[in-house]
């Protein structure tokens, strides 16, 4: 039975088990190491006989157990963050018969939707191809191929699978966005390729874990979760309770700062997160960092880095820049050659003279 | 209109390193096979394509070839 896939090459249960009881994995995969070096860190060092035993002591423990996720912070600085296992494995369904899924995970490792995709197949040994960061011209081969089930990614991942596949792939049984806001155009533009896909969009972060769920791009707030969730002020509040790290939260309800509209009495879409983070294709990342690598070029006097509203990534980085010698094609260069990750150089980069500082703090650009 | 959005596509090509430049294009051009173009660098041709012609791109769905974009601008 297989657990992992990640570039084409398949890595068994057996091997997971051999690789949790003992040290020196075969693999150098990084997906596969994140999964395993979380696994093992949960484990505690235990040898366990069968993975039915490994899952067994996951569920007894859920509620004790905890892992951290490395987020981008609204400062320059990384913070981590306390995700209990329990609240990852919340929704996760466990089967009673052997499962034949399997899963695309189209979301970065390290992230809190892949944890949760790891823990709902691991939950009932199905299997995983990694598809993050495939290349997108080889996504008909592993999907005709590998006959992928269950799609879980964001909605920019699943926007460059559509312009990649052009037949149909009736082995989807099931796609799952979050992440980013999804839009109802997309919904119906994947339903000719994935046609047996059921579909479900989640509203889920690293500090709540999964909230909300619809088919698509509006919500409601559910009757479980009306004394726990509101809308005020035109952001999500979420009550403490719910929340991964419930220490940290002085008040009773803590600011999502996620912006919605209503589009009804009763439902609601996001419009955009304004929480100090840029979120560009499912990944959350923070302008004051960028603004500090940029800064670090030669030639750069001044950066100011924004987000603008993107129909295919959610938000598009840009950056005015002040300064001698440089231009746009030069800062990207430079930013590559530092091993900056792709989501954090600005795709859109001008050369201005000055910016004018605003009341609220902000930099306005005058050209 | 065509020459223009030609232009826009080969100076994104240009300014991410793609060393590709698009002499003989035509309807069937694919964006991500034919041009390499990834997410992020889409996601800047619907912004300077927006900002040239009011229009985004991939507003009504999925966009995946150059006579695509063609039509959306029309």
């Amino acid at each position: 039975m297989i657990f992992w896939i990640e570039r084409g090459i398949e890595i068994p249960y057996d091997e997971l088990l051999e690789d949790l009881n003992n040290d020196n994995p075969k693999s150098d995969l990084p997906g596969y190491l994140y999964f395993l070096t979380l696994l093992k860190k949960l484990c505690g060092g235990r040898i366990f006989s069968s993975i039915d035993s490994v899952i067994h002591f996951l569920i007894e423990n859920k509620d004790t157990m905890s892992f951290q996720i490395q987020t981008s912070g609204t400062t320059s600085v990384p913070k981590s963050i306390t995700v209990k296992v329990s609240n990852c494995i919340r929704y996760v369904k466990k089967s009673k018969e052997e499962s034949l899924k399997i899963w695309g995970m189209g979301y970065p490792h390290g992230s809190f939707a892949s944890t949760q995709v790891f823990f709902q197949s691991l939950m009932n040994k199905e299997t995983i191809y990694y598809v993050f960061g495939i290349d997108f011209k080889t996504s008909d081969q592993i999907f005709s191929e590998y006959k992928i089930t269950n799609l879980s990614c964001t909605p920019t991942f699943l926007s460059m699978l559509l312009i990649n596949l052009k037949k149909e792939y009736p082995s989807v049984l099931k796609i799952t966005t979050g992440g980013e806001k999804m839009k109802n155009s997309l919904i119906n533009s994947f339903k000719k390729i994935f046609s047996s896909a059921e579909y479900i969009n989640i509203y889920a972060s690293t500090e709540t874990g999964s909230l909300l769920y619809s088919t698509t791009e509006y919500f409601s707030i559910p009757e479980k979760y009306t004394s726990k969730l509101k809308i005020e002020d035109g952001t999500l509040r979420v009550h403490r309770s719910l929340l991964n790290e419930v220490d940290k939260i002085n008040d009773d309800w803590y600011d999502t700062n996620d912006l919605v509209e209503f589009v009804d009495d009763n439902h609601f879409k996001f419009v955009s997160r304004s929480n100090g983070y840029l979120n560009t294709g499912g990944f959350r990342v923070s302008p004051l960092q960028i603004e500090e690598k940029i800064m670090e070029i030669e030639g750069v006097k001044d950066v100011h880095v924004y987000g603008k509203p993107n129909s295919l990534l959610g938000s598009i980085i840009c950056a005015d820049i002040i300064g001698e010698g440089v231009s746009s094609k030069i800062i990207k260069s430079e930013l590559m050659n530092r091993s900056i990750e792709k989501q954090m150089i600005p795709q859109i980069i001008r050369i201005v003279e000055l910016f004018e500082h605003v009341s609220n703090g902000k930099k306005k650009i005058m050209i | 209109m065509k020459e223009k959005v030609i232009e826009i596509i080969n100076s994104i090509l240009r300014e991410n390193d793609l060393e590709m430049s698009v002499e003989e294009i035509n309807d069937s051009t694919k964006l991500t096979d034919d041009l390499g173009l990834d997410s992020f660098n889409l996601a800047q041709l619907t912004v300077e394509i927006e900002s040239e012609f009011g229009v985004d791109i991939f507003e009504n769905g999925v966009i995946s070839t150059v006579g695509e974009i063609f039509n959306q601008l029309k």
